[in-house]
């Protein structure tokens, strides 16, 4: 199978992990697929590093990189006090870059997370990368994953509210299966 | 006695998120059962992760947008009898016969073609690049091995419909069924306007009656089967032979006017929102011809739906 065939069925993935991580556009959509399109293009022009490299580990990492660096591009222009995101949108600090979301638990929970959590976060929750894979996506060690994880999920936990807590004497984590 | 095991947090970490053996997810169910405090904390964030898996589940499966489309030109499976063969693949041709340029009747028999293969309720890619034949022998090579009933696919026919295709094929069927096969410029020979309704743009159709005045001939095409194909691909070539391939789809939301160029050398594509629709354009030529081209399109398909 050759590259392009891969990042053709990759493609997809890509696209749900660009749209959960970014939302600095006003449609959010255009952005995580401006992010993706510049990772395709990328690929396609360099190629992958080694032939036994995990395509979809370097595919990661490089959507993870333009991503930071627009970020960063969008922090530079609002310490500029410049009022326009890169993509058009309007900027001020990092919450805004999950506004679009936060209109619902999640999209809240996520807004409340630093770049770096939300990147550990998605990619071993939502896109099902081993804590190995995601270390060498992140350049970070397990440790440093993990406690990015307590983090975020500490994070998600306390913008979700108060629970109410379970029936006592019945541990919620204990179910009956058919 | 030996002490039981301290569990940690980071164990919990992994437990949740399928990192630890047979031997460990033992030592911490015995531990959970235990501690009522770490099986909230772990029955807690097992919720936010089927919630985030849940709250962008759909993105997967949203047809991928044309700016993202790697391909340049699309293969039907090698199992098809009549292939779709645009000349820019390294797939095997069957027959080396120069595919000859077609006029615009013959466009507007390959809309007819389209158009009878979904009115009889039938999905179908199926034309060779040598349109030659009248129109009853491209409906006849219809094959049965890569036809289904049109319920069973309810997508193709409504993004065919949405972009304009489908309603006007239909419409020059009927004009076809009664001898007046229409002719260039939409018009048939017994002087009937085949011509969408106003306020109706169909791109598709405009498409094909401007690529004669493009100087572009058509070696195939390929209607979308899948959710995620575009609506509609023509596999073209420039009067230099130049390979090149355009494809329609629905816009997937209202977009602002802009050419959006996509570079993965020697391969360029260009893509652009157009009304309801979205175009993109791929091929090898030099990014300045690519472009003109594009403009030139964009430019009839705008002046055309702007008469409509």
């Amino acid at each position: 199978m050759s590259l392009r065939d891969d990042l053709g069925l990759i493609t997809p993935r890509l696209r749900r992990y660009a749209r959960a991580l970014s939302g600095a556009a006003s449609i959010p959509g255009e952005t995580a697929d401006a992010l993706v399109q510049r990772t395709l293009t990328y690929a396609l022009q360099t190629g992958p590093l080694s032939p036994r490299s995990d395509t979809a580990v370097w595919l990661y990492s490089l959507l993870t990189q333009f991503h930071r660096d627009a970020e960063n591009r969008l922090r530079g222009a609002a310490a500029a006090g410049e009022s326009q995101s890169l993509y058009g949108g309007s900027i001020g600090d990092k919450t805004i870059a999950h506004a679009h979301l936060a209109a619902d638990g999640l999209g809240a929970g996520l807004a409340s997370l630093s770049l770096e959590e939300r990147e550990a976060l998605l990619l071993v929750v939502l896109e099902n990368f081993s804590y190995s894979q995601v270390s060498h996506i992140l350049r970070i060690s397990r440790g440093v994953l993990i406690e990015r994880l307590a983090h975020a999920r500490t994070a998600l936990t306390n913008a979700a509210g108060p629970k109410p807590s379970p029936v006592p004497g019945r541990p919620s984590y204990l179910r009956l299966v058919k | 006695m030996a002490a039981p095991p301290i569990i940690s947090e980071e164990d919990l970490h992994a437990f949740v998120d399928g990192e630890t053996d047979a031997q460990t997810n033992s030592l911490i169910l015995a531990h959970l059962a235990t501690s009522r405090a770490d099986a909230a904390r772990v029955e807690n964030w097992r919720r936010q992760n089927d919630m985030i898996r849940a709250g962008f589940a759909k993105i997967e499966h949203e047809p991928i947008p044309l700016s993202l489309s790697l391909k340049p030109a699309r293969n039907l499976p090698s199992d098809t009898p009549v292939r779709l063969v645009p000349r820019a693949t390294d797939a095997p041709i069957i027959e080396e016969v120069s595919p000859p340029s077609l006029h615009a009747g013959d466009l507007a028999k390959l809309c007819a073609a389209i158009g009878i293969a979904f009115a009889g309720g039938m999905m179908a890619a199926l034309v060779t690049p040598h349109v030659t034949g009248p129109l009853a022998d491209l409906a006849s090579s219809r094959s049965p091995s890569i036809t289904r009933a049109e319920d069973s696919l309810p997508l193709p026919s409504q993004t065919l419909q949405i972009a304009g295709l489908r309603e006007a094929s239909l419409r020059e069927t009927s004009l076809v069924d009664k001898g007046a096969v229409p002719e260039a410029g939409g018009k048939s020979k017994d002087g009937i306007t085949a011509k969408a309704p106003p306020n109706d743009f169909s791109p598709a159709p405009l498409l094909f009656r401007d690529l004669a005045a493009l100087e572009l001939s058509v070696a195939g095409f390929q209607i979308g089967t899948a959710e995620r194909d575009p609506a509609l691909c023509l596999f073209l070539a420039t009067k230099a032979d130049e390979p090149l391939t355009i494809c329609l789809a629905k816009a997937q939301a209202p977009e602002n006017f802009g050419f959006r160029t996509t570079e993965a050398a020697p391969l360029r594509s260009i893509d652009w929102p157009e009304k309801t629709s979205h175009f993109a354009l791929a091929g090898y030529l030099p990014q300045r011809a690519l472009m003109e081209l594009a403009q030139r399109i964009h430019a009839r398909i705008g002046a055309s739906s702007a008469s409509q």
